[in-house]
């Protein structure tokens, strides 16, 4: 009864977070259930872990206080922010060079001055050169000076998911409530509102027009400029011309290696990779940051697993063979986003996407194959399912196949089941998201 | 089993246990009624599992005995019969027949043994409680305890005795309501109960407030009875928040207000406030209160009323319809409401009530947008 209604919110290695609606439970679980819990840690981690017990930023967060919740601490921690920001994409871990510099500017003067110095912001450039970590910039320097700023942060597909579920829901209310009520919106990739419904565009432009009207700050990404997406109503490009519309373009060498060494410093990595290392991946992998920073990690685990943690040249040029072979030609293929075949991606198959899955959720990838419709088992498995889907672009029944063998209506129901909880529940749709970009990391 | 019963006595008998019948349950002798023979006449008992009722009334009985009926049908019954004695009986302790007048049923019945028995509570180690003190403290509490699933404590209503006083408390974390009457020294322990409000409507309905109770502690139950009836119930298991930790102390911003003043401006508000949060501001000033509700794609609404305040002004928000539910609770006319800041606790009490009892209500803010 005291454990069914919490949540794990997050995992470091030693210490396993998990979220309760109130201050009561959070003492309760710490006292009752945490050693009992960490008793088992050895066993099934290897290594001894604290659990510990504390209520969801979500429920401080609610607009109704509550006398057994403390309200959000009024200097956040890296940890405590709106559900989806993540802790690493601030000004401080932006390196700024001469392809970004004027979006970056942009972006500090917004954060200094919501609402008046630039609305909109529009910031526009190729997929892994740093908009979304912009946006999300914002977001936490204007949060880490006025903490009870509220935030809302989307990409374009979800506010899509989110208006047709609320049409079909008829729970317009909430839904203009959730999009309106909000001191600083930040939307990303607006491209896709190119040919949707004149509904989801129509409301998109009350929405901007009430948050503008007010003086909110709205910040909208896209991978091209508001003139060239094609298929958006005339009144919406104007609008995203209104404030300042900066471009953000591919880094060049001597940026890259800023970026290289600055990731090797944040995740202390400075005593392990040489310089003339990175010059090499710099050298080579210049399409976009996402890859550059996919290339280090790379490299990283070729060292470990292959050469017993000796970083050199050779080992870097083991690692990125095939990044080699192919440099020069567009290494975008297949983006973030692109739905790619299954049998063009070295690996990331359906067994990876099980084997990700299942250890995120502490279950087995067996589990996942079997006919046990325990809720343990349940949830990954669709998970599991859904991101085949997404990531692989699999058959159906290609799915139920993979899954102990299941009909391709149960892998329909799963699929819908996941969007519609990654498009209510927030902590769901961080874990979904996290696991994708994880094994979106892993494509060739 | 055969006796004979008053049109009047049944529905009086099934009327008490009515409501303690599931109305789905995936146990089918859950939807029946156990009836038993007496030394005083008929025992009628209902149960979900959680809460068990017993109320027994006068019959003639020629051959004692005991069945379980179905509770809907047997009440359809009871209502329809023409005003004429009622005479009941069961062969095989299964097949019922019910006859009155002209009238003649056949049930198919469900044997006693299958009916759960009652919780083991030991009367033995009872107190007494006064009904219409125990009626007082549920009326005025029971309103505030949460629904809400993932709170299982707050589902519950806290019962605390002491040697010369006994409260309710009840919560659902944006409301607290807490009731305190002095009762003489009383022979039972310092006791904390967290009881389901359904059991405590249960105790309301079926004990009249001229009664004494019985009241005792089981492992996990808690027994109420009188001479003619019984509710025994589950008792969550606690511990119960501290809620003397969350009531403010030193609240500074008073104001004293006419209670029916209040309610008619919030209802006002309420008219063009979000169906969501229902929420309403109020800004506080020497001499007067102003609300204001603004709720997009609607409209907005602003009142007025001359209050006594004291204190620095204040601009807070709060769930109008948490307000006006507190107000109907309160016994006088005139309240008194605290503040301290718009993100802290607020409370509401009867102001200038000449009772021995004690009433406080505590709200919690709506954060305001602006």
């Amino acid at each position: 009864m005291w454990l069914e209604p919490t949540e794990a919110l997050r995992f470091d290695g030693s210490t396993i977070v998990v979220g309760t609606p109130d201050r009561l439970a959070a003492d309760w679980n710490d006292e009752k259930h945490s050693p009992i819990l960490a008793g088992h840690a050895p066993v099934a981690l290897g290594h001894p872990v604290t659990i510990v017990f504390q209520v969801t930023e979500e429920r401080k967060n609610r607009p109704q206080m509550d006398l057994f919740v403390a309200p959000p601490a009024v200097a956040p921690r890296s940890g405590d922010l709106p559900a989806p920001l993540s802790s690493r994409y601030t000004f401080d871990h932006f390196v700024i060079g001469k392809s970004n510099e004027l979006a970056a500017a942009a972006a500090q003067a917004v954060a200094q001055a919501p609402g008046k110095a630039y609305n909109p912001l529009f910031l526009y450039g190729d997929t892994g050169l740093g908009k979304t970590h912009l946006m999300q910039a914002i977001a936490h320097e204007i949060v880490s000076r006025i903490p009870a700023t509220r935030i809302t942060f989307v990409g374009t597909e979800q506010f899509m998911n989110d208006l047709v579920a609320s049409i079909q829901g008829r729970t317009m209310p909430d839904f203009r409530r959730r999009y309106r009520e909000t001191d600083l919106l930040l939307i990303d990739d607006v491209q896709f509102l190119k040919g949707k419904g004149e509904s989801v565009q129509e409301e998109f432009f009350h929405t901007f027009n009430a948050l503008y009207e007010s003086g909110r700050q709205i910040v909208l990404t896209s991978d091209r400029p508001p003139s060239e997406i094609r298929g958006l109503e005339g009144r919406l490009v104007s609008r995203f011309q209104w404030g300042m519309v900066a471009d953000i373009e591919a880094p060049q060498l001597e940026h890259r290696i800023a970026i290289l060494r600055h990731k090797a410093e944040l995740d202390h990595l400075e005593m392990t990779i040489p310089d003339d290392v990175i010059r090499f991946i710099a050298e080579h992998v210049h399409s976009n940051i996402r890859e550059l920073e996919g290339s280090i990690i790379k490299v990283l685990a070729y060292a470990s697993l292959k050469h017993r943690g000796e970083i050199t040249l050779e080992v870097a040029r083991d690692a990125l063979r095939e990044k080699l072979r192919d440099s020069g030609s567009a290494t975008l293929a297949g983006g973030r986003k692109g739905m790619a075949s299954p049998d063009g991606i070295a690996g990331l198959t359906i067994d990876t996407i099980q084997a990700r899955v299942a250890e995120e959720w502490g279950v087995t990838a067996d589990g996942l194959k079997s006919k046990t419709r325990t809720k343990a088992l349940t949830a990954p498995r669709q998970v599991a399912m859904f991101l085949c889907r997404e990531l692989l672009g699999a058959q159906l029944v290609e799915i139920g196949q993979a899954f102990g063998g299941r009909d391709h209506s149960t892998v329909i129901h799963s699929l819908e089941r996941v969007a519609a909880e990654v498009s209510t529940v927030p902590a769901f749709r961080v874990r979904v998201e996290k696991l994708r970009s994880g094994l979106d990391g892993l494509r060739g | 089993m055969r006796f004979t019963i008053s049109r009047e006595k049944l529905q009086e008998g099934l009327a008490a246990v009515a409501a303690s019948v599931p109305t789905k349950t995936t146990l089918p002798v859950l939807a029946n009624i156990l009836v038993e023979t007496t030394e005083r006449g008929i025992r009628f008992s209902g149960t979900d599992l959680d809460i068990a009722v017993s109320a027994e009334v006068t019959a003639d009985v020629e051959i004692a005995g005991a069945v379980t009926i179905p509770a809907k049908k047997l009440t359809d019954i009871a209502r329809e019969m023409l005003p004429a004695p009622v005479r009941i009986a069961a062969a095989n302790e299964q097949r019922v027949t019910i006859e009155c007048g002209r009238s003649k049923f056949k049930l198919l019945g469900i044997p006693r043994d299958e009916f759960p028995s009652f919780p083991a509570v030991r009367f033995e180690d009872s107190w007494r409680v006064k009904s219409a003190e125990l009626h007082k403290l549920i009326s005025h509490t029971t309103f505030a305890v949460s629904n809400e699933e993932s709170r299982p404590i707050l589902n519950g209503v806290l019962w605390a005795l002491r040697q010369d006083y006994m409260r309710m408390v009840a919560t659902n974390g944006h409301r607290l309501a807490k009731m305190q009457v002095p009762i003489e020294r009383s022979t039972a322990g310092a006791n904390d109960l967290i009881v389901p409000p359904k059991a405590l409507e249960q105790v309301r309905r079926l004990f009249p407030p001229a009664e004494e109770l019985e009241i005792a502690r089981g492992d996990n139950h808690l027994g109420f009875r009188s001479p003619m009836a019984a509710v025994f119930t589950r008792l969550i298991e606690g511990p119960y928040p501290d809620y003397e930790q969350v009531i403010p102390r030193d609240n500074n911003r008073i104001a004293v207000v006419d209670k029916d003043a209040l309610v008619g401006a919030l209802k006002r508000m309420s008219i063009v406030a979000s169906d969501q949060t229902h929420r309403v501001r109020l800004s506080f000033n020497a001499g007067s209160v102003r609300f204001s509700v603004q709720t997009p794609d609607l409209g907005e609404a602003q009142d007025e009323l001359a209050i006594r305040y004291t204190g620095d002004p204040l601009e807070i928000g709060f769930n109008a319809s948490y307000l006006l539910e507190i107000l109907r609770y309160l016994p006088t006319d005139e309240v008194k409401l605290t503040f301290k800041g718009p993100e802290q606790a607020a409370t509401i009490e009867p102001e200038g009530w000449d009772d021995p009892a004690q009433f406080l209500c505590l709200v919690m803010p709506l954060r305001l947008i602006d």
